[in-house]
């Protein structure tokens, strides 16, 4: 009896390890070691100020983001995305009858988890699935009048920490550690990960851009890029540092981005909504 | 429909800072769109600011403006609750207009 | 005797236009091997959302050049792209294993 156990004992540990290192996807201890790792990395910065990516890690960028923020590029896209938000669908229904709270203060909320449909559903992908729900065609992804709607929605939350929750459901959890597995994965040509740059090198320069830690990047979404000359969502972020790094992009709002939305949005709790915001 | 303008003014002493945020694609005609075909160019070639009756600031403009231009000046002259009226043209001939109150 | 050079220099020109027409088709069969191979991989590194934009384009420069009967670039510029492919299949491979140990503890 005792060899038998013993004999699975040893196999399980030889076979095991992959099965075992799945069976231990503990969000919440991730969480606690990578935020107070950059805290010690970063100790003169305080949680909320993280929101503020690159301008919290380098004086001169500050300077200049002061005077860019006197008259904020990502005005025009709040105005417009108020004005659209407000204006009924042709059946007369408004976005605010999709969400909670009449879609107002709730951008820290997402990207949740759907326990209904099984998978991760965006702010962005929801203002969609709501168009559509209601007899309109979904606006395309990651620029212009879905940008803009992110933006005033977002802009409703200013303040709020981020909150994102996971269920205690196996999918939930595959879908958090499908996220984390994309970003600590190195792909492209130039054989980067999500982590080479925020999470090994914030602070530090690549090229002429100063890098952003994980912590706090995705709380000022979207955002108005001077280098794009217009707002983003998530989704162009993603796609464009996938390009750069020469990997190809998914397409926007693919259920592997979704995961990978979730998991660093979740690496992010605590820290308070800022966006939409405006970046190099 | 709002104004492409947003200006704020604050008056200090002897001198008035003013800034303006302007909403306008700035094509400089020299950008391809997706297909290949040039998107024409359509820039504001004139911006002016006036404080009673007075141009106070005027730019010309060109091609070289990025898109959504915003500027800033300090004129002399000017008091809180002072009026100023700026506006552009641009080389299609279009334009726009907008009062603000000195702060 | 001028029979006779008509025909070694007939022999020669059918001689020097066969070796050419032997390598086009001996670079038209790597082009066609090399083409074959790294759309497999590149697919294959697609599984792993880690097909190579620089793939795509090599791929493409093939095609580009197959089109127009260089198949001395096409198969060049194929062999590039089968070398890339093979390259992303093994980065997509080696990294199932080792992310976990960039993971902040």
């Amino acid at each position: 009896m005792t060899r038998k156990f013993l004999a699975a004992l040893v196999v399980l540990v030889i076979t095991g390890r992959g099965v075992c290192a799945a069976e231990r996807v503990d969000p919440a201890a991730d969480l606690k070691a990578y935020q107070s790792s950059v805290q010690r990395e970063f100790p003169n910065v305080k949680l909320k100020d993280f929101a503020n990516g690159p301008y919290t890690m380098d004086e001169g960028m500050r300077r200049q983001w002061e005077e860019i923020m006197q008259f904020p590029p990502y005005d025009f896209a709040i105005e417009e995305g108020k004005e659209l938000f407000a204006t009924p669908f042709a059946n007369g229904k408004t976005y605010g009858d999709c969400f909670p709270n009449r879609g107002i203060g709730i951008r820290q909320n997402y990207p949740y988890f759907d326990t209904k449909r099984g998978e991760v559903v965006t702010l962005e992908l929801a203002i969609n699935e709501c168009r559509q729900a209601n007899g309109e065609k979904a606006l395309p992804w990651q620029v212009g009048k879905i940008a803009s709607i992110s933006a005033y929605m977002a802009s409703t939350s200013r303040g709020k920490p981020i909150d994102i929750r996971i269920p205690d459901d196996p999918r939930a959890l595959a879908a958090y550690n499908t996220g984390r597995e994309y970003y600590y994965t190195r792909r492209g040509q130039l054989n980067f990960s999500c982590a080479s740059c925020h999470t090994q090198n914030p602070g530090k320069r690549l090229r002429g851009d100063v890098l952003a830690p994980a912590l706090g990047i995705l709380a000022s979404f979207p955002i108005y890029r001077s280098e794009w000359g217009s707002m983003g969502t998530v989704d162009r972020r993603f796609i464009s540092c996938n390009t750069l790094v020469r990997a190809e992009g998914l397409p926007p709002q693919d259920i592997v981005y979704r995961d990978l939305e979730y998991f660093l949005t979740y690496m992010n709790n605590g820290v308070e909504v800022s966006g939409p915001a405006t970046r190099p | 429909m709002a104004s492409s303008i947003r200006v704020r003014a604050t008056s200090s002493g002897d001198r008035t800072e003013v800034q303006a945020l302007i909403q306008h694609p700035m094509d400089s005609g020299f950008v391809k769109d997706a297909s290949g075909a040039v998107i024409p160019s359509h820039y504001i070639q004139v911006v002016d600011f006036e404080h009673g009756g007075k141009i106070v600031f005027t730019a010309f403009w060109g091609p070289a403006v990025s898109k959504d231009p915003y500027l800033k000046f300090t004129f002399q002259g000017g008091k809180k609750g002072d009026e100023m009226m700026v506006s552009w043209v641009d080389n299609k001939g279009q334009k726009d207009t907008t009062v603000a109150k000195i702060g | 005797m001028s029979k006779l050079i008509t025909v070694m220099a007939s022999v020669c020109l059918v001689a020097i236009i066969g070796t050419a027409s032997f390598a086009q088709s001996a670079d038209e069969t790597a082009y066609r091997k090399a083409y074959e191979t790294a759309t497999r991989l590149h697919q294959e590194a697609r599984s792993y959302q880690n097909g190579w934009t620089v793939t795509t384009v090599a791929l493409k420069s093939a095609k580009d050049a197959a089109d127009k009967n260089d198949f001395a670039s096409a198969a060049k510029f194929a062999q590039q792209a089968e070398a890339l492919a093979k390259a992303s299949v093994e980065q997509s491979k080696s990294q199932k294993s080792v992310w976990q140990q960039a993971v902040v503890k």
